[in-house]
Formats: C-alpha cells, sequence, structure tokens
C-alpha cells in the first residue's frame, strides 16, 4: 500500500514536471512567433518590478547588514577589516541577493500569479478565453514569464546595491570606514562574482512564473483550491530556487572563470 | 452543421471500475443548421461535458465530432483555436473577465481579431443595446446582477458574429421574468443572426418556449430526441418524469 503511494506520489510528480516543460515549451513557441501582449507584459513587469522592489531592497540590505555584523568583529579583532566589503560584497553576489530577491518575488508574485489565474481557472475565465480562441499560455502566461524574466535581474542588481550599502552601515559601526569596505569590495567582488549571481536570476524567474502560472491554471475546488494553489506556488517555487541554486553554483562555479 | 459519431468520455475515477467513470456512452446525433437545440437533462447528466465536447474545451476519448464536416475531436490544440474563434460560448456563470469592464470584456474577441478600435467601440455598442444594456460599457462585473451578467456574455459571444453559439445553462440562478427574457434573447438573435444554438437547459418551461429540437440525456446517453411537441408526447418513462417532475420513476434520485 505505501509502496502503492510512493509511485502514486512519483507519477505526480513527474506529470508535474512534464506540464512545467510543456509550459515553457509553448511559452518559447509563442515569444518566437511574436505573438506577445507587449501591455499585459508591461504591466506584468511594473508588477514584479515595482511591487517587489522595496521588499527586495528592505530584505536584502538587512541580510548584507547582518552579514557584515557576524563578518565584521571576527576581521577587526584578527587585523583583516579589508576583507569585510570583499566577502560581503562577495556573499551578496553570489548568493543573498539573487536567492532572496527571487524568494521575495515568489512569495509577493508567484501568489498573486497563482491566485489570479486559480480564481480565473475557477470561474471559467480561462474556460472563456480557450472558447473565443484565445491560448491561455499566450494570454496569461507568456506576460508573466515575460514579465519576470525581465524584471528579477533588474530587482537584483537592486537589492544588492542596498545588501552592500546595509554591509558598509554594520561595518562602520564596527569602526571599518567606509573608503576601506568600498576599496576591499571592489578589488575582491569580482565581475565573475555578480555574473554568477545574475545569471542565477533567469531561472530563478523561469521556475517563479512557469510554476506558478502551473499551480493557478491547474487549481480545482473553488475558493479552498485557489488558497492551495496560492500556497503551493510559494512553496515549490522556494523548494524550486534553492534546488536550483545549488546546481547552478556548482555548475557556474567552473564555467565563468574567464570572467576572473 | 454539428455532428457527433460514437462519442464516448470519461473521468478518472478510483472507485469506479477500471479507475475511470462514464459520462457519455457512444452517443450519436445531429443537430441541425440555423435551429436552436436543447439538450436537457437532470444535473449531473453530463449536459455541460457534452456542451464542452462540442465547443472544443474537452476531448473526447473516442469518436468524432464533426463541425462543418471537420472533426475537431482528432484536431491540434492550434486548430481548435481557429474553430473556436468561430464560435460563441455563454458559460453557465458568465465567465466575464472580472478585471475588464463590461466594454472591454464584449469587445475582448475583436480586440484579439485586432481590429480598429472604432469597429470594436461599434461592435460593443451595437451588443449591448441588443441584449439591452446600452450605457454599461464602464462597468466592472462585480457591478452588475447575474442577469445583467448573463446578457454582458451573451454581448460578448455574439460580438464575433460567431455562425455556432453554445449556451450552458443560461437561464439557471434568474427568476422567471430575467429567464424570459434570455429566452426571448436567444430565440431574436437566432432570427436576426441565423446562428446555430445549442442550448444546455434543465428549465423544462425554457426548453419548450424556444427549442426546435431537443435531445434528452440520461445515463450518458440519448434517450429521446425530437421536437418540442414529439417530447412532450413521448411515451419514455425517463422523459415523462423529467418533464412532471416527479420524484418516482426510474431517475435515481441519489
Amino acid at each position: 500500500m505505501e509502496r502503492l503511494a510512493a509511485v502514486s506520489r512519483l507519477e505526480e510528480f513527474l506529470i508535474f514536471l512534464g506540464q512545467i516543460t510543456v509550459l515553457f515549451w509553448e511559452s518559447v513557441m509563442h515569444i518566437a512567433r511574436g505573438a506577445v501582449s507587449y501591455r499585459h507584459t508591461l504591466r506584468q513587469m511594473a508588477d514584479v518590478g515595482v511591487g517587489s522592489l522595496l521588499v527586495a531592497m528592505i530584505t536584502v540590505g538587512f541580510s548584507g547588514a547582518v552579514a557584515a555584523l557576524y563578518i565584521s568583529p571576527q576581521l577587526v579583532k584578527y587585523g583583516q577589516a579589508g576583507f569585510i566589503g570583499g566577502l560581503t560584497g562577495k556573499s551578496l553576489a553570489l548568493e543573498i541577493a539573487p536567492v532572496i530577491t527571487a524568494i521575495v518575488v515568489a512569495a509577493r508574485c508567484g501568489s498573486s500569479m497563482a491566485a489570479e489565474l486559480g480564481s480565473m481557472r475557477v470561474t471559467e475565465q480561462v474556460d472563456a478565453l480557450r472558447s473565443m480562441g484565445v491560448s491561455p499560455v499566450r494570454y496569461l502566461v507568456v506576460p508573466r514569464v515575460l514579465g519576470t524574466l525581465l524584471m528579477l535581474p533588474v530587482v537584483t542588481v537592486l537589492a544588492n546595491a542596498a545588501g552592500v550599502l546595509g554591509g558598509a552601515m554594520t561595518a562602520a559601526s564596527n569602526g571599518v570606514a567606509f573608503s576601506i569596505y568600498w576599496s576591499s569590495f571592489t578589488s575582491i567582488t569580482t565581475i565573475n562574482d555578480q555574473a554568477q549571481g545574475l545569471f542565477k536570476t533567469i531561472p530563478f524567474a523561469l521556475l517563479i512564473a512557469l510554476i506558478s502560472c502551473r499551480q493557478g491554471l491547474h487549481t480545482r475546488g473553488g475558493a479552498r483550491g485557489v488558497g492551495l494553489a496560492t500556497t503551493s506556488a510559494v512553496v515549490f517555487s522556494m523548494i524550486g530556487i534553492y534546488v536550483a541554486d545549488y546546481f547552478l553554483s556548482v555548475i557556474l562555479q567552473d564555467t565563468l572563470t574567464f570572467l576572473r | 452543421m454539428i455532428e457527433l459519431r460514437h462519442v464516448s468520455y470519461s473521468v478518472p475515477d478510483k472507485k469506479a471500475e477500471g479507475g475511470r467513470r462514464t459520462i457519455l456512452d457512444d452517443i450519436s446525433f445531429m443537430i441541425p443548421e440555423k435551429s436552436i437545440t436543447c439538450i436537457m437533462g437532470i444535473s449531473g447528466s453530463g449536459k455541460t461535458t457534452l456542451l464542452r465536447l462540442m465547443a472544443g474545451l474537452v476531448r473526447a476519448d473516442s469518436g468524432e465530432i464533426l463541425i462543418n464536416g471537420r472533426d475537431i475531436a482528432s484536431m491540434s490544440e492550434k486548430e481548435l483555436d481557429n474553430i473556436r474563434s468561430e464560435t460563441g460560448f455563454v458559460f453557465q456563470y458568465g465567465a466575464l473577465f472580472d478585471s475588464l469592464t463590461v466594454g472591454e470584456n464584449v469587445g475582448f474577441g475583436l480586440e484579439q481579431r485586432r481590429r480598429p478600435a472604432a469597429e470594436i467601440a461599434e461592435a460593443v455598442t451595437e451588443r449591448l443595446a441588443e441584449v439591452g444594456l446600452p450605457g454599461t460599457q464602464d462597468l466592472y462585473p462585480s457591478e452588475i446582477s447575474g442577469g445583467m451578467g448573463k446578457r454582458v456574455a451573451m454581448a460578448r459571444a455574439l460580438a464575433t458574429a460567431p455562425e455556432l453559439v453554445f449556451y450552458d445553462e443560461p437561464t439557471s440562478g434568474l427568476d422567471p421574468v430575467m429567464a424570459g427574457v434570455i429566452d426571448d434573447l436567444i430565440v431574436r438573435l437566432r432570427e436576426r443572426s441565423g446562428t446555430t444554438n445549442v442550448v444546455v437547459s434543465h428549465h423544462i418551461e425554457s426548453i419548450l418556449h424556444m427549442a426546435d429540437h431537443i435531445l434528452m440525456l440520461h445515463g450518458g446517453r440519448i434517450v429521446a430526441e425530437g421536437s418540442a411537441k414529439e417530447i412532450q408526447n413521448s411515451n419514455s418513462p425517463v422523459v415523462q418524469q423529467f418533464l412532471t417532475g416527479s420524484p418516482t420513476g426510474p431517475i435515481a434520485v441519489a
């Protein structure tokens, strides 16, 4: 019985992966054909970009401050204050900024995408689109994929800057001058680090938009179904982000060495 | 215009034998061109599923669904989009896009066809006037009543001048007066536009009032077919129980 349940869950997971892949492929095909609603894409860009920017800057800003808070006393103690800016900057560029920004966007925008599409699904609005010969992928998914894809890197860069600033302020409170922090940041944090972090935002954006749209479009069961779709969109996106982050980090560490 | 040949449809159901529950079982019928064909049956008899199959919104397990001689059951999603864009569908609860205004809802199909803004505005005004809702363009679906929503949904379905219109329970949840208004509207729009109409309903009065052709669906099969008069005179116990609304008879009440 337990084995049967496990097989059933594996089957569900494989179907889920298949549906995400189909959604990705159909989106790519629509984009390649130029079947893109620029008005809707701009709206999604505003939702992802403007809507998430402040939250991302606050969370990454404070994460940078906390990173510097833990690093600073130790390095100051051993006379290595010149590494604080670099280490904080590296952590932010490679991991903290892209991952936390992606989590913020998944929580704020992914949930909203799943809820909106889920609500449309249970009130037959998605079927209404199909009944008029309008592809729900073209009309609903493509603008969300493009909006997230275009704005997540921008939000990440600005959140990263907030993190660097947060780190500088904490370092300053530990007696490290801004010039030392900045000099350490510019000499230790490389373009490669920034590029790696920025590159990660592409798969993260795809994961957030595709998972959220998939959860929304497969919503069943009224208001409770919309709630479940919303929650699962955020949870699955978060898991996807962390799993992808590990594998991307392993791969990117070796492939972007030419930028060092 | 529409012909179904040996169409069957089932859904996954772990409790059912073979893991699937049959909704429609080997159904065949024809819908005459420019007619108002009503599909009647008790709740849960598969009427809406049948309508959605004809509209290409769900796929049959087997059989052929011919619209103007083309089998939509074997079409790709893209080919189906082309067919669907030539039809109109009025959903049971309207399914209006709640983030768009009434006017944007009605003009949606034309906008997707990239028609000029002036043409869309004219069509929206005309269709809304036709369904008795002039001047409601700027309202949102949440600001109108259920009956108005159904009429907006009709205006949206008819805005692209389809040859074939599907109505899913157009009078359910409406008071008798509003139900009569909707019935008259369906008849009037057919007379004006010469559309072929398929109406799913279990409201006997509505069906007998407007139908040229009636199909009775029960137990996944068509159990009776004919004109309103033929159906009323049918000696099928299922049909008679449905028409009289008797709780006793061959129709099992769960």
